[in-house]
């Protein structure tokens, strides 16, 4: 007997397999909480176009060109430096040995989830620092609120995640591969002619979420006071309150974004396709010397990213007692962040593993999912708040004012993250395990307890801590919809940044990232070392 | 079975945490205030009655207008009982959109006229000026701005002269009372003048101070609350009062304003906020919180960094201001969005 056979009506047992009506029920759920918003801006978008024939002249103007054009330029240079830097830095890390380099991968990883706000801070401080003493030596202060400041943040708050994935793909690279290059070119030769090609999925995916994660927030833009075009959407909604003008404005970037997302979403596939190698490839070579000099600069830039901000905040959240003060002082929002960000991991991770499930699907299903999956990664901030809006903005119906609205944001904005992470994890399972259970299938429940939820633990803790980190820093959906009383501590940051109360800033962004790398370094944790079933072969 | 544990116990945490405490007697409360100086006020009022406040702040960006299409976004579903603005068109505008109630404080007759609504539907007090801040390290005594024109003027180089987004709060409100005093055409041709000078648009009058304070910017318009935040930070900086001459209309003050929302879930909590608010004691509050030097109900000269000087504000109802808003809005965003 089949075991989901006692949870379907009989009605439609007798037209529909127990996996049908689970595919079935998955995809509503996913339509609602995921997709709906989407649909609901395009509704407003169609009645708004319907009502007013002229609605979309003016909407592209020389000033918005230009905007979009630098907000491109400006996830380009994120992407492209971030790259640089990254391929740098882990072609020295690479030569590390022993287990440190492959734990250095996961270190990095780890440090991804940390918010963008944190670096902000840290390197307007410093650079406040700088100034000052560049004053008194007669130097007129630089601007720091301007593109470059903000793509070197940007770069500094993203290097771990491109740094990880760079170092992960040196990793993965076949020993039999570089021993035979090896054979017959230099080490400089083979690592150009046969590492960076073999890493290549890994650079495109780091270069591509470098790219989106730019583009889709404004968190940093904003602080800088440089005007891109996310915030654009956002700053239209405020002033007109008109989704569908809005959504209209937000065309040209998701126009960019979707592409990118697709071709990241494609690249990632090859990166979760790929079997760990079986000889590891323990490279010991000089390089060049130039390339050399280019590589310590890299890791004097990485030490740079965690040292800057761990200084900064050091110094400026003030002795103990004023820091305990300050984190008090925000204990409402400490209280409502992790409630939300805890509730979204709980309601996440069941969306992630039916998600996970359509993409696992041959055929037109997985495609559809994944362009799904790109659909949800590209789209801006502030057009899921937007959307969420229009969706539950009813009257009678008990969603908007309430604490679903930020919990229903931080899903469609993170779940595709989480359902990455899963599909990983479900790669890394021995089929035999499983098709061990469905010889000795002994009920549903017994199953799911004793054979999938134990497979799947790593990745389903991994996926949420990750959502839990992602969720701490989320600013441009939750902004829009959070209920009264209930601001979150990214939100608090952003309002405190602007008003300069440094003390109060420093001591909760430490705050803050105490808590993103203990996350971060919980999902590295489950999915390195919680391994009750790795895949023996390839 | 360790599996089962770590469910159990991460399912916990998330119920624990969902099951927050009951809460007392709440007031929503939307605010445009800065948060920083809004909050001490409203916890101050949960501490003297035991009322939990639950608020909403604005972002500096969008100020006021965020908030206030939010609040007409939800007219057939409200969800705050108060709007307390630190301007006064958008209450105007929430007014003329139905979204306001009639009320009656207690200290309503300490209100002078000019700054109440004759229906009883929205209350000035605490105000603050629009000033021109001047750096005074790069800036001579003799050369300061004294006037709005004098931003037209070559002596003071464009790309030194800063202003917040003349689409969001207070500084719509500036925009609004030069269409009201110079008329639309000469308004419009000011603001173009200004923009293809060249001028700074930056993202709120915080940012217009920082600017101005740390050299960027030489002159730079803002109210008094971030004018005076830059004083007490001491920056090298002047306030200068617009407009004071003989000849000329006065500086404009943009009150505090609030009022109580149509079918606000908390209606008796809502009346005790107001009435709090109300009160020379808040006005005090936010006068030694450096937000604001104008006091209104307590006709008491400014106050705070303005030391004691008597402003002349500017000769407009605050009505025949806010019935310029909108075409100065439509003309504003011709120049400043395209």
């Amino acid at each position: 007997m089949s075991r989901f056979s006692g949870l379907i009506p009989p009605i439609l047992h007798r037209h529909l397999s127990p996996c049908q009506f689970r595919g079935i029920a998955g995809g509503l759920a996913l339509a609602v909480v995921l997709l709906a918003p989407l649909g609901g801006l395009i509704w407003q978008t169609a009645v708004f176009l319907i009502s007013d024939g002229q609605a979309a002249r003016g909407l592209l103007n020389e000033r918005t060109v230009r905007l979009w054009l630098q907000s491109i330029a400006y996830g380009a240079a994120v992407a492209l430096g971030g790259v640089l830097l990254a391929v740098l830095a882990a072609s020295a890390l690479w030569q590390i040995p022993g287990h440190a380099q492959q734990r250095l991968r996961w270190f990095f990883l780890a440090l991804a989830p940390l918010p963008s706000g944190l670096h902000a801070l840290a390197w307007i401080s410093a650079a406040g620092w700088v100034g000052t003493l560049a004053q008194t030596a007669g130097i007129q202060q630089l601007s720091y609120r301007d593109w470059g400041w903000l793509i070197w943040v940007q770069i500094m708050a993203l290097a771990p995640l491109a740094v990880g994935l760079a170092l992960l793909g040196l990793q993965r690279l076949p020993g039999e591969l570089w021993d035979a290059a090896r054979l017959i070119s230099s080490p400089w030769k083979a690592f150009w002619r046969i590492a960076i090609p073999q890493s290549t999925p890994y650079l495109l995916a780091a270069g591509g979420l470098l790219f989106l994660l730019s583009l889709t927030d404004f968190y940093l833009p904003a602080t800088f006071q440089v005007n891109v075009y996310a915030f654009e959407v956002f700053t239209e909604f405020s002033a007109s309150n008109n989704p569908g003008r809005t959504f209209l404005i937000s065309l040209p970037i998701c126009a960019v974004t979707l592409p990118v997302a697709l071709f990241t979403g494609r690249q990632l596939r090859r990166i979760l396709a790929a079997s760990t190698p079986r000889q590891k490839v323990q490279p010991h070579f000089l390089w060049p010397v130039g390339w050399e000099l280019l590589q310590k600069s890299a890791l004097f830039i990485l030490l740079l990213q965690v040292g800057v901000p761990v200084v900064v905040l050091l110094l400026t959240a003030g002795p103990p007692l004023a820091f305990l003060q300050s984190v008090a002082s925000a204990g409402r929002e400490l209280f409502i962040t992790s409630q939300i960000s805890l509730l979204a991991a709980f309601a996440g991770l069941p969306l992630a593993l039916l998600a996970a499930d359509f993409l696992e699907m041959k055929g037109p299903i997985a495609s559809v999912s994944w362009v799904t999956l790109a659909v949800l990664m590209a789209l801006p901030a502030s057009l899921t708040g937007i959307g969420l809006i229009v969706v539950w903005n009813r009257p009678g119906w008990p969603v908007y004012g309430t604490l679903l609205m930020p919990l229903l944001a931080l899903l469609v904005r993170w779940t595709p993250y989480a359902v990455i992470v899963l599909v990983a994890q479900k790669r890394r399972i021995d089929p035999g395990l499983l098709e061990a259970e469905r010889v000795f299938h002994t009920g549903w429940l017994k199953s799911w307890l004793h054979v999938h939820l134990p497979l799947l633990s790593p990745g389903l803790l991994a996926s949420a801590f990750l959502i839990i980190a992602l969720s701490m820093g989320e600013l441009g959906a939750t902004l829009l919809v959070l209920p009264p009383g209930m601001e979150t501590l990214a939100i608090r940051l952003y309002n405190y940044l602007h008003y300069g109360a440094a003390q109060t800033v420093s001591a909760l962004s430490l705050l803050t990232a105490l808590a993103g790398v203990s996350l971060g370094l919980a999902v590295v944790w489950c999915f390195e070392f919680i391994s009750p079933a790795r895949k023996s072969k390839p | 079975m360790k599996n089962c544990c770590l469910l159990f116990i991460f399912s916990s945490i998330v119920l624990i945490c969902a099951c927050a405490p009951g809460s007392t007697e709440q007031v929503v409360i939307y605010t445009s205030v800065d948060q920083i100086f809004s909050e001490p006020v409203l916890d101050e009022f949960t501490r003297q009655t035991g009322i939990q406040v639950l608020a909403v702040y604005d972002v500096e960006a969008t100020k006021t207008t965020g908030l206030v299409n939010r609040l007409i976004a939800e007219i057939p579903n409200p969800q705050a009982d108060l709007f307390w603005s630190s301007e006064f068109a958008q209450m105007l505008l929430l007014k003329e959109k139905g979204v306001l109630t009639t009320a009656n404080p207690a200290q309503v007759s300490a209100i002078p006229p000019a700054y109440r609504d004759p229906q009883s539907q929205w209350f000035g007090f605490a105000g603050r000026a629009r000033v021109i801040l001047v750096n005074t390290q790069f800036v001579p005594d003799d050369q300061y701005p004294k006037t709005y024109a004098d931003l037209l003027d070559s002596r003071f180089p464009a790309e030194k002269i800063g202003i917040a987004n003349p689409l969001f709060g207070t500084t719509s409100n500036e925009a609004a009372a030069l269409y009201a005093w110079l008329g639309s055409e000469s308004a419009s041709d000011f603001y173009t003048h200004l923009r293809s000078r060249g001028v700074q648009v930056l993202d709120g009058n915080s940012v217009v101070r920082d600017q101005v304070a740390s050299g960027q910017l030489w002159y730079g318009l803002t109210d008094t609350d971030d004018a005076c935040g830059a004083v007490a930070n001491g920056a090298p900086v002047r306030l200068i009062f617009p407009e004071q001459g003989a000849a000329h209309p006065g500086t404009l003050i943009i009150p505090n304003t609030v009022g109580l929302i149509k079918g606000g879930p908390n209606p008796e909590a809502a009346a005790r906020l107001l009435d709090y608010l109300l009160s020379p004691a808040v006005e005090q509050m936010l006068a030694d919180a450096d937000f604001t030097h104008v006091p209104i109900l307590s006709n008491t000269p400014t106050t705070g960094c303005l030391g004691q000087q008597e402003i002349r504000g500017m000769d407009f109802e605050l009505g025949e201001i806010y019935r310029w808003l909108e075409p100065a809005q439509t003309d504003l965003r011709k120049i400043f969005l395209q």
